[in-house]
């Protein structure tokens, strides 16, 4: 079976009222020929929900064996169990999601997160060596960052910044009251204030402005 | 437009960053950043992490098409293994119902016999059978006011009753004579 890998993460901040309908009712319709046992639309929904599911995973394990195993999990119970999904009650989004927070949840519980260095994606071939490093360096900034902060903070900004999620969702895939997931935003920030050196983003700015 | 705190307009910088706070709260922080200098050097170094954070968290754990096609795979081979019986879950579920029912008719009767015996064991010596009719009368009375006394539940009121039922042996007959 030929499929597209990763081809429908679209983002949800930058789509229209009507396209982002038209979404919702083609997850619909997707999952209705899930429930008839069509295992193409079972197909479909992986490849759309995937390559979120996995980064969301990754940035809260922040260790790749791990995220896979999540992702896999999160999976399978969610099409074992597509039959208890409400529509009316979540978008198909949160819904993995949440299915998926549960799991990493655990995770996190019997072992710390520690950095996964191998895990970087390799440079592109037309990046000088400096603005590799630099942009290594921003991004291991940020995941030292993550890392510090409390699970949940850690949780509210990835899916903040890395989901564009609103604080409605993000309450919705974490549990909790929407004003407690805005705070959680809000604490998250304040730690990274003197988590996050300044070495990141401003050194990367730097060094392919120098490059250049 | 309000007057806020050092306090507040930190509080409130994310979400000034990120934009999202309402026209006149925007004014109010806009204000303060302008006359607070320890509050701007706040307000930088937070739109400087906003902008990190947008840049870089999408970008974490963004994966290769292999990598999420293995992970297909296993979904698959998951997805294929034989779910339980029907059988056996209809068994597991008999089981839990038997247990249940079992501990519900057990648990009452144990505790009925429990208290049973108490209150057997609290209840008072039944008085002598006396020869007159008026005797009589008073000691189910009394019997009926000593065990008034013994709170014990429903079963230990019920057993003067059976006091009772057992002293009508000595009671008047129906013709009012008196029992040898």
């Amino acid at each position: 079976m030929v499929r597209n890998l990763g081809a429908g993460v679209v983002k949800e901040k930058d789509t229209p009222a009507h396209e982002r309908w038209n979404m919702a009712n083609d997850i619909e319709s997707t999952i209705a020929r899930c429930l008839k046992g069509e295992q193409a639309a079972f197909a479909a929904l992986y490849d759309q929900f995937a390559p979120g599911l996995y980064r969301l995973c990754y940035s809260l394990l922040l260790n790749r064996e791990d995220a896979e195993d999540v992702a896999q999990e999160s999976f399978v119970y969610a099409f074992k169990n597509l039959h208890r999904y409400n529509a009316k009650l979540s978008s198909f989004k949160t819904w993995l999601y949440t299915i998926a927070i549960c799991r990493c949840r655990n995770l996190y519980r019997r072992h710390k997160p520690s950095l996964d260095l191998s895990s970087f994606l390799p440079a592109p071939k037309s990046e000088t060596p400096e603005a590799a490093l630099a942009r290594q360096t921003a991004t291991e900034e940020v995941e030292r960052g993550l890392l510090a902060l409390n699970p949940r903070l850690r949780e509210a900004i990835v899916l903040r910044y890395g989901h564009d999620l609103t604080y409605r969702e993000i309450a919705e895939v974490m549990g909790c009251p929407p004003k407690t997931a805005e705070s959680r935003v809000r604490l998250a920030h304040e730690a990274l204030r003197g988590l996050i050196g300044p070495s990141g983003q401003g050194l990367l700015d730097e060094l392919l402005s120098f490059a250049g | 437009m309000t007057m806020i705190s050092c306090h507040d307009c930190r509080k409130l910088i994310p979400a000034y960053v990120s934009r999202e706070l309402p026209t006149d709260m925007r004014r109010s922080v806009g204000a303060h950043l302008d006359g607070c200098e320890a509050c701007y050097t706040i307000y930088l170094r937070q739109r400087e992490i906003t902008h990190e954070l947008v840049q870089q968290v999408p970008a974490i754990g963004r994966t290769s098409a292999p990598q999420l096609g293995k992970i297909w795979n296993a979904v698959q081979a998951e997805m294929a293994l034989p779910r339980p019986s029907s059988w056996s879950r209809i068994n597991r579920r008999q089981s839990i119902v038997t247990i249940a029912l079992v501990l519900a008719l057990l648990v009452p009767s144990l505790g009925y016999q429990a208290l049973k015996q108490r209150s057997m064991l609290a209840l008072p010596v039944p008085p002598t059978p006396t020869e007159t009719v008026s005797g009589t009368s008073q000691a189910v009375a009394m019997t009926t006011a000593e065990c008034s006394c013994i709170v014990v539940s429903a079963s230990a009121t019920a057993a003067p009753k059976n006091t009772i039922a057992a002293q009508s042996n000595y009671a008047p007959n129906a013709n009012g004579t008196e029992i040898p």
